[in-house]
């Protein structure tokens, strides 16, 4: 069990900044889940907090102590990595039990532990064979057994599920998480799979180009995105992000010419925006006809998804996508309609890309009882 | 790839026939010679047929060249070179690889540079340092005034002295040094993901432990070829055991050999010559059968 807090914590690479001066505290017994695309520093983040990245500025305190020029070994963390870095001529019992080897443990209170940590994990028949001999999903649990071994305070976690497959990937996702709860230590797990960061986190941060966009429960992340890039990156499908102007007279103008008639907008007219609408929190057809903000959208093909269909097609001279019924075939040619509570709209700064707080009144919404307005109306 | 294609599996099972009688008829010939006496073997052409001699001719080059002893200075000498080697190139490649330090790429560079000069083209000044280690330090103390200095004020003359010469070291030390070994590793530490080196750190282990626990059991092939390579090597030198061992104690099994080649006006006892020669052979013979599965595996390719 360990605090871990960073300060102003920084990485450069020779004269390239992977990581720029960021803050972050992490409360003890966390599962933190860092997300953000590939090359955004989220591994590079993971590797100085576990010392294997020496910092280039700021300071990084565990459990209250300052571990900046300590020892991987000396910090208190353990580490599963996305290749499992196992020691492929070592048995699993001697991959789980090496870090007791090291630290001097003797041969049958190391026997004892490593069958220990293997029931846990349900590798107990597989203990004298080698990696090689081993499937994916049992490397994984090998690498994770290694990483109980000591039982650290700190887990870190390096994208470890994505060489699993998909199936595996579930399955080993509820494990990891179920471990988190039982052992109770501090959990860092880095990924860029969004359905990992919602299912597993208790907070997620966002990061994107070394930056931290935004820090919150996976609630909060999805409902409430603070900027633009994090709108755009959770949700799958994603966010339709439409740049528009704020009218005078309580609409969107958008770049083509048409308008969007929004109740309650508040942002003050001539601000450059983007609009940000989810997919999924869209009503269609008929069933638009009683939201307060409606459009129509030029539909150009349905992907079928089973109960559910995405509508794809073009709103305000942008790709759009709609959630609509499994039933839906084709549309009309004048386009499909679409409606929306003015909640489940997000407006951000095209300058800045932040979220504009506050920009459109809750109270303009009317009292309805569709399932997306329930959904919107978390916050 | 499965083909059906006979003329061409005759030609090459031809080719392949032709390449063995040519890699093994010196191998014969030999044999043959050491089978006849002093006048069979002389006849020209020789007899192919092998004579009744063997034993005895055998018998005749062991004695004459002292083999029993020179076998064992081979012996001691090869393996000395080989597992120097070894130790020497895997242990540099470890710095170079996983070591970042001040003129790490010069000194990869100068090892680099040594493939251009092998012992043959450095051999005087090898010569010399083996015929005193402490040479080149006698030479600075002289450079910076040192033994001036001792001579005129302390009275005492400073002449440093410290021979190799007729010693398993002087024989052993000099060869030990390998560029193509330490390229070898190297190559070999570059396959080794970054990982592995991070999850030791991570379990604990420090760069010492790392480098026993884990690099050296994933190259026992590459330990197996070079070992074998150098041994090889090391058992056919005779330009710097020939230099360094002056007294025949410490002479080696090839160059004895040299004692057994008749001379020029001598009787041309070429049976015992050869003779000798198959006894000199028959320890790399044994070398390269026990050791190829591993020889070959630790140059061809990564374990998977």
């Amino acid at each position: 069990m360990a605090d871990i807090s960073l300060s102003r914590v920084a990485k450069s690479f020779g004269r390239t900044t992977v990581v720029r001066p960021l803050d972050l505290d992490i409360r003890s017994g966390e599962f933190i889940v860092v997300l953000g695309p590939s090359g955004c520093g989220k591994s590079t983040l993971l590797r100085m907090i576990a010392g294997l990245e020496e910092i280039s500025g700021g300071s990084i305190s565990i459990g209250g102590r300052v571990v900046d020029a300590l020892e991987p070994r000396e910090r208190g963390c353990a580490m599963v990595f996305q290749n499992y870095a196992l020691y492929p001529h070592m048995t699993v019992a001697d991959n789980i039990g090496y870090a007791l080897k090291v630290a001097g443990v003797g041969r049958t209170e190391r026997r004892a532990r490593v069958e220990a940590v293997a029931a846990t994990l349900g590798l107990e028949g597989l203990l004298d064979r080698r990696p090689a001999q081993l499937s994916g999903g049992q490397r994984q649990r090998v690498a994770m057994g290694r990483a109980m071994i000591r039982s650290p305070q700190v887990f870190l976690f390096d994208e470890p599920l994505s060489n699993l497959d998909a199936k595996l990937r579930v399955q080993m996702r509820i494990e990891i998480r179920r471990l988190h709860d039982r052992l109770a230590a501090t959990s860092i797990f880095v990924t860029h799979d969004q359905v990992e960061a919602m299912t597993l986190a208790d907070r997620i941060v966002v990061l994107d180009a070394g930056r931290i966009e935004q820090v919150g429960t996976p609630s909060e992340v999805y409902h409430r995105p603070a900027t633009r890039f994090v709108a755009g990156f959770l949700g799958s499908p994603p966010m339709n992000l439409i740049d528009a102007t704020v009218g005078s007279d309580g609409t969107l103008e958008f770049a083509d010419g048409s308008a969007l008639s929004v109740p309650g907008v508040r942002a003050e007219p001539g601000r450059a925006v983007t609009l940000g609408i989810r997919p999924e929190a869209m009503a269609v057809g008929a069933m638009a006809l009683d939201r307060p903000v409606q459009g129509r959208f030029a539909l150009e093909f349905v992907e079928h998804l089973g109960p559910t269909a995405l509508a794809h097609g073009r709103f305000a001279d942008a790709a759009f996508v709609a959630q609509v019924p499994g039933e839906l075939r084709t549309g009309a040619t004048e386009g499909l309609a679409f409606g929306c509570d003015p909640t489940a709209l997000h407006l951000f700064d095209r300058e800045t890309g932040r979220r504009i707080d506050d920009a459109i009144a809750a109270g303009a919404a009317p009292a309805t009882t569709s399932v997306e307005a329930a959904s919107a109306e978390h916050h | 790839m499965i083909e059906r294609t006979p003329v061409l599996d005759a030609v090459t099972h031809t080719i392949l026939a032709l390449g063995f009688v040519v890699a093994v008829a010196p191998f014969l010939v030999v044999g043959i010679a050491a089978s006849h006496d002093l006048f069979h073997v002389n006849l020209v052409p020789m007899p192919l047929v092998p004579g009744g001699h063997f034993v005895e001719n055998m018998t005749a080059a062991w004695i004459r060249a002292d083999l029993g002893v020179k076998l064992l200075n081979s012996l001691i000498f090869a393996l000395g070179v080989a597992f120097g080697k070894v130790i020497v190139s895997a242990l540099t490649a470890y710095a170079i690889v996983y070591f970042r330090f001040p003129g790490r790429h010069l000194l990869f560079w100068a090892i680099f540079v040594t493939l251009m000069l092998p012992l043959e083209v450095r051999i005087v000044p090898t010569y010399a340092v083996a015929a005193n280690v402490l040479g080149p330090w006698q030479g600075i103390l002289d450079i910076l005034g040192v033994t001036w200095l001792a001579e005129h004020f302390a009275g005492v003359r400073l002449d440093l002295q410290f021979g190799l010469l007729n010693s398993y070291a002087g024989l052993i030390l000099p060869l030990v040094a390998t560029a193509t070994g330490t390229f070898l590793y190297r190559q070999f530490f570059l396959t080794v993901p970054d990982e592995l080196a991070e999850a030791a750190k991570m379990d604990g282990a420090g760069p010492i432990r790392f480098f026993f626990d884990v690099l050296l059991p994933l190259s026992r092939n590459n330990i197996a070829a070079l070992a074998t390579i150098m041994f090889l090597w090391a058992w056919n030198q005779y330009l710097w055991p020939l230099l360094v061992t002056t007294d025949p104690s410490h002479a080696t099994a090839v160059i004895e050999l040299k004692r057994l080649i008749p001379n020029e006006g001598g009787i041309p006892e070429w049976n015992i010559a050869m003779a000798g020669t198959l006894i000199v052979m028959l320890p790399t013979l044994l070398v390269v059968v026990v050791m190829q599965r591993w020889f070959v595996r630790g140059l061809v390719a990564t374990e998977k």
